[in-house]
């Protein structure tokens, strides 16, 4: 019996006994990217083989980034039947007893994935789900970050900053994984703690990688928001910022994960959150989120050369995502200090 | 002449794309053979030149510190210039290379943040030159089509 079947034999088990009733395993195949967890797609039978499809997402043994699978469900919990479409949840596990390694379980949204780096990804319904897309994102701004579902979301301290807080988390990954030194990058952490944004009024739920790739979509309609394993709470630029980045849309700058325009896409979120957004905020944001992405892709290359996790896709995000963020900012700075 | 190691690497990535991916029946696997493909295709087309650009790297880092000793008032700062000046490389290795040139970063990185400080704008604007011109040879994101890759 290979790998994924003894897997998937013993998940059938664990699910029959959570539901009360025999499951056989259908099949079980893993989905490819997101190096933070194992990713299966499931399909099981009950005794009058009426099939269900299931999504099992287990804690790597080496996770890209530390973060605890309540983080992730918490949030999709808090989005259950509402105007942000996620997966509907039925169990996590925190203790690696069960099953060898922490899991969530969701059931499978029909809906297709894309590639970041896919310009056509979304055509041709590229100024529908923009229009969703952004709008979402308001709505996540709009959360009630009281709600108790959201109790374990990691979030700062009464008096510390959103600004802060990130910063100084990501900038410790970067001392932890670094394997060289990058002087566009510690030019770029110096600029951002010496010029630091105004503390935002607001303090909201943080999608924490809301971009395109990382929602599933069919036929213009969005029907999932994925990944929510870096969520917590913060500034309501952050998710702005990140989606906005040029990374997610380097073929064609100006429209922002490859949806709508980049003005399309402030006038959608700003209708819907009603925050006035400040240009020198959104751009201070905007430079983080490539010194937050350097430091994924760092820990991606450190995994990678250290030989916990040698999958490809570490080798990938250190090469090419690490060099575009290193691009931008480049461009960023060059411009600062050519108008000084 | 023997065949080039980045001509075999180039070879293997594409076998690896055209022959064995399709033997593959599983979706994960097809697609982590095919980003091994595509990254083996990449380091084929980056090994020629990456002893020449470092090497390249090195010597612009190195001129450009020397340059700022002048305008350095900070003996420490001045001493770390000083070691590098007179560093012998035992070989060119690209592993020698690199691990001189990180050297070279670490100080940099030090002078610059000191530039920074006293505003000194002539040194910091040339700084930025040599920066882009660094992260031109090393940058593969206009290879991006080589990967498709789902992240």
């Amino acid at each position: 019996m290979n790998n994924e079947i003894q897997l998937g034999e013993e998940f059938v088990n664990y699910y029959s006994e959570l539901k009360q009733e025999i499951f056989t395993l259908k099949s079980i195949s893993r989905i490819f990217g997101g190096a933070s967890r194992e990713t299966y797609r499931l399909s099981v039978l009950n005794k009058d083989l009426i099939e269900t499809n299931l999504i099992y997402r287990r804690t790597q043994s080496s996770a890209l980034i530390e973060t605890e699978q309540l983080t992730e469900y918490s949030a999709y919990l808090a989005f259950q039947d509402s105007k942000v479409p996620v997966p509907k949840t039925i169990a996590i596990e925190e203790s690696p007893d069960t099953l060898g390694a922490p899991f969530m379980v969701m059931e499978e949204l029909r809906g297709a994935a894309a590639s970041p780096f896919d310009q056509e990804a979304y055509s041709p319904y590229e100024e529908k789900l923009g229009h969703q897309f952004w709008d979402i994102l308001g709505e996540i701004v709009l959360k009630d970050i009281d709600d108790p579902n959201l109790a374990s979301i990691p979030r700062t301290e009464s008096k510390e900053s959103c600004w802060k807080r990130e910063l100084d988390h990501w900038v410790k990954v970067i001392r932890q994984d670094s394997y060289s030194v990058e002087p566009i990058l510690e030019a770029a952490i110096r600029e951002l703690y010496r010029n630091y944004p105004k503390d935002s009024a607001k303090k909201c739920l943080v999608h924490g990688d809301y971009r395109n790739g990382n929602f599933l979509s069919k036929e213009g309609t969005l029907v999932g928001i994925l990944d929510w394993e870096m969520a917590h709470i913060g500034d309501p630029l952050e998710d702005l910022a990140w989606a906005m980045s040029p990374i997610w849309c380097w073929k064609d700058r100006d429209r922002p994960s490859y949806l709508i325009k980049r003005k399309q896409a402030l006038d959608v979120w700003q209708k819907k959150t009603q925050i006035k957004i400040e240009v020198e905020s959104l751009a201070w944001w905007e430079l983080f989120a490539c010194v937050k992405g350097l430091a994924i892709w760092i820990s991606a290359g450190h995994e990678f050369i250290t030989g916990s996790n040698t999958d490809p896709i570490n080798l990938f995000s250190a090469w090419i995502p690490g060099d575009i963020h290193m691009e931008i900012i480049l461009e960023t700075l060059e411009k600062e200090f050519r108008s000084r | 002449m023997k065949p080039d190691i980045n001509i075999a690497l180039m070879l293997c990535g594409q076998e690896i794309a055209t022959r064995f991916l399709p033997l593959l029946k599983e979706e994960y696997d097809q697609s982590r053979l095919g980003s091994w493909g595509a990254l083996t295709l990449l380091s084929s087309l980056q090994i020629d030149g990456a002893a020449d650009n470092l090497n390249k790297e090195n010597k612009l880092m190195l001129e450009w510190l020397t340059k700022t000793k002048s305008i350095i008032n900070t003996e420490d700062l001045i001493q770390k210039v000083e070691e590098v000046e007179s560093s012998q490389l035992s070989d060119i290795k690209i592993s020698t290379l690199d691990l001189f040139n990180q050297k070279l970063r670490m100080i940099f990185v030090e002078i610059q943040e000191y530039l920074e400080d006293s505003e000194d704008s002539e040194y910091l604007k040339e700084s930025w030159i040599i920066l882009r011109e660094m992260h031109g040879h090393r940058k593969v994101s206009h290879m991006l089509d080589l990967l498709k890759s789902d992240t």
